[in-house]
């Protein structure tokens, strides 16, 4: 009988559940994905394989899995903070605006996600040789800030889009900012596919063109090539489709002048359908014109004009206060849910 | 540009009237590899000789960044040792080992038990094989839907004629057709244990599986990422990056560019580049010194002229006109046999798993050019 030692023997025990608490190596906490047989290898560690050399951000800045994946703070809005002024460098604002942020600030969690993401797109521009008075302006604006810095864009994009922010929903919903870095973002694999897809019908609801256009694509036929439409993974509904595109049509104007009028945008959309048959017609028609008010308030928008930060071609001369001052939903992941029959 | 024009509006057109959908034709299409580079030890051993390499070459690329990369390998006593990460991975695969495996004509269901029996003992083309295929069955599946809607559709220029982007169009729809239904009968359960069989064969040192790993990694465009299995791509794509780089891939080249100019974009600063990721600039300086010729060998002339683009743009290297043009005469050599050996009956899997390089430890000659 081999003798125990109780010291050991309780060092161990605390080292388990210290183990546990941070979640890092719980050998059950991600099952296998595979469910493979008898004779296939095994890989119940799959989760605890280090990243090496480049993957040690996260061990750099402490943060664990369980608390990316924690929904972040949100102070009530009367607490909220007037925002820095938008041309103090990324360099100056930084701290004030990430301790706000940790704090629960939600406009200063999209701010800076707003400022990371901008740094990100002008670096890579740069490096790529692109120059010109605004992306120059906006590079020394960036200057100063280390990689680690600019890979925490995403997790106070989150932060924003679940305070409700519409600009940051947007950008969410979309995916693209997590597939950009999936090294990084890997650990919020897993509460983006139902948040995005409740924040994506709830941004529809307050008159998102931007969510019009993501969840559009993602009920075509090739929807599921964009992290929504893999999130969502809705099979083919081709009378969806067909309603939505409708919508579109309705309530996208792309900046036009002689698409301005409602009267305009109708005509436009029975031209596509013509040769259909006149009720059905009338049907889609009259559904898309019911959405368009209950959800876009009967006002048309241009879809190139959403999201957080525009085109980089706006470069230089983005204020990024006016979006991140509001809108904002209150509660967004507990709005009621879409009803897509109506 | 006209075609490209005309199908986004042949698109929309179809999107809101469906008038542009005109007819369901398919061609008869020949097999393609899908990974062209130098398939035997012996030929890259031919190609990398035949490449010229100066002392002066060989001087202009060294510099602290490598010694720094070659120090911090190593010292990590993961690259060293290689396996640590808790995987459950059976080293017992026989680099010898490769039975024939069958061709493109196979149906899967019909050979999954022998192949996994195969796998199963040891036979590290038939895990490779088995990853690969299943893989590609997910990602069919996962695309049927698309692809019927594509194949549906055919786009014509303002003269009323197919351009040749569109033949390949739609002769690529035609060849996922042909493969998908090779995939009959397999249930979509065993299409995900693909990703298990892939993450052994690369684990174990299969070149085909541990270059899927790296390039396109474990997951279908169509189908929502795994966190688990993406963890795992990122956990072993340094170690993947740098045995490919040994073993002459150039998808492992292709990975290394792209990592640079990451490291590029966030660490540029006004002084100049300062890579933070010594590891990968490092290993492209040795590759652009020892390997250039192979690399830009095993090429197609389209790809030759990105290869030959990224690295002005990188700078990390001078190229000698004489290396470059010792390059160009190789790949064009290389393209002949490669064409030679498509012409073989053989699937691309078939080929591409029997490349083995026994561990996925670095070889001792590559880091040795490092310091």
């Amino acid at each position: 009988m081999p003798r125990v030692s109780w010291p050991m023997l309780v060092a161990t025990i605390l080292a388990i559940l210290a183990g546990l608490w941070t979640g890092r190596h719980w050998p059950f906490a991600y099952p296998n994905p595979t469910a493979v047989e008898q004779t296939l290898p095994s890989y119940q560690h799959l989760s605890d394989a280090p990243h090496r050399e480049n993957g040690n951000l996260d061990t750099e800045l402490q943060v664990s899995r369980r608390a990316k994946r924690a929904l972040p703070i949100v102070l009530p809005a009367n607490a909220w903070q007037p925002l820095p002024p938008a041309d103090l460098p990324l360099r100056a604002s930084f701290a004030l605006l990430k301790s706000r942020a940790d704090e629960g600030d939600a406009p200063a969690a999209c701010r800076l996600a707003a400022e990371l993401q901008n740094c990100q797109r002008v670096m890579f521009a740069t490096s790529q040789g692109q120059s010109s008075a605004g992306i120059d302006d906006l590079f020394r604006h960036c200057q100063g800030m280390s990689s680690e810095e600019l890979g925490l864009e995403y997790a106070y994009l989150r932060q924003a889009a679940l305070a409700g922010n519409l600009a940051a929903m947007e950008v969410y919903i979309s995916g693209a900012r997590l597939r950009v870095d999936l090294r990084r973002n890997a650990d919020y694999l897993e509460v983006y596919s139902s948040e995005a897809a409740r924040l994506a019908e709830v941004a529809l609801m307050h008159g998102s063109v931007d969510a019009l256009s993501s969840i559009t694509f993602t009920a075509s036929p090739t929807g599921g090539e964009t992290m929504l439409g893999a999130a969502l993974g809705w099979p083919y509904d081709e009378a969806r489709w067909r309603d939505l595109n409708a919508l579109q049509g309705l309530a996208f104007d792309f900046g036009d002048p002689s698409l301005s009028t409602l009267e305009a945008r109708r005509k436009r959309l029975a031209n596509y359908h013509k040769g259909e048959d006149h009720r059905v017609y009338a049907a889609l028609e009259a559904k898309a014109l019911k959405r368009f008010q209950m959800w876009f308030g009967g006002k048309a928008q241009n879809p190139f004009n959403s999201g957080l930060i525009g085109m980089l071609t706006e470069v230089g001369k983005i204020d990024f206060n006016p979006r991140c001052s509001g809108p904002y939903i209150a509660d967004p992941m507990n709005q009621r849910r879409l009803d897509w029959s109506e | 540009m006209t075609s490209q024009v005309l199908l986004r509006i042949g698109f929309l057109l179809s999107v809101f009237g469906g008038s542009a959908v005109i007819g369901n034709r398919f061609l008869p299409v020949p097999a393609t590899d899908t990974h062209p580079r130098a398939t035997s030890a012996t030929e890259r051993e031919d190609l990398a000789s035949a490449a010229d390499l100066s002392p002066k070459a060989q001087d202009a690329a060294s510099g602290d960044i490598a010694k720094e990369a070659a120090q911090r390998f190593a010292a990590d006593p993961s690259v060293q040792t290689g396996g640590e990460t808790g995987l459950d991975v059976p080293m017992a695969f026989d680099a010898e080992q490769h039975p024939p495996l069958p061709d493109e004509t196979t149906s899967l269901a019909a050979v999954l038990p022998e192949m996994s029996a195969r796998a199963a003992g040891g036979d590290h083309s038939a895990a490779c094989w088995l990853g690969l295929e299943l893989l590609r069955c997910r990602d069919l599946q996962a695309s049927r839907r698309e692809r019927e809607f594509q194949g549906g559709v055919m786009f014509f220029n303002e003269r009323g004629a197919v351009e040749a982007d569109e033949v390949e169009r739609l002769t690529r729809i035609e060849r996922e057709q042909m493969l998908d239904r090779r995939c009959i009968a397999v249930p979509p359960a065993q299409s995900e244990r693909g990703a298990a069989w892939l993450m052994q064969a690369a684990e174990a040192g299969s070149v085909a599986a541990m270059e899927r790993a790296l390039s396109i990694g474990l997951g279908t465009r169509n189908l929502y990422p795994n966190a688990d299995q993406v963890r795992w791509t990122f956990a072993h794509r340094d170690r993947f990056l740098s045995t490919l780089l040994s073993a002459g891939s150039t998808v492992a080249v292709d990975e290394a560019m792209a990592e640079a100019g990451v490291s590029r974009t966030l660490y540029q600063t006004p002084g100049g580049i300062r890579a933070s990721r010594p590891m990968a600039h490092a290993v492209l300086v040795h590759y652009l010194r020892e390997r250039f010729a192979l690399m830009v060998a095993a090429s197609g002339a389209e790809d030759q002229r990105r290869w030959l683009t990224s690295l002005e743009q990188l700078k990390v290297a001078e190229i000698p006109d004489a290396m470059v043009a010792e390059a160009r005469a190789q790949a064009r050599r290389h393209q002949q046999a490669t064409v030679q050996r498509r012409a073989e009956a053989d699937s691309v899997f078939s080929r591409s798993c029997r490349e083995f390089t026994m561990s996925t430890q670095p070889s001792q000659d590559f880091f040795a050019g490092l310091r």
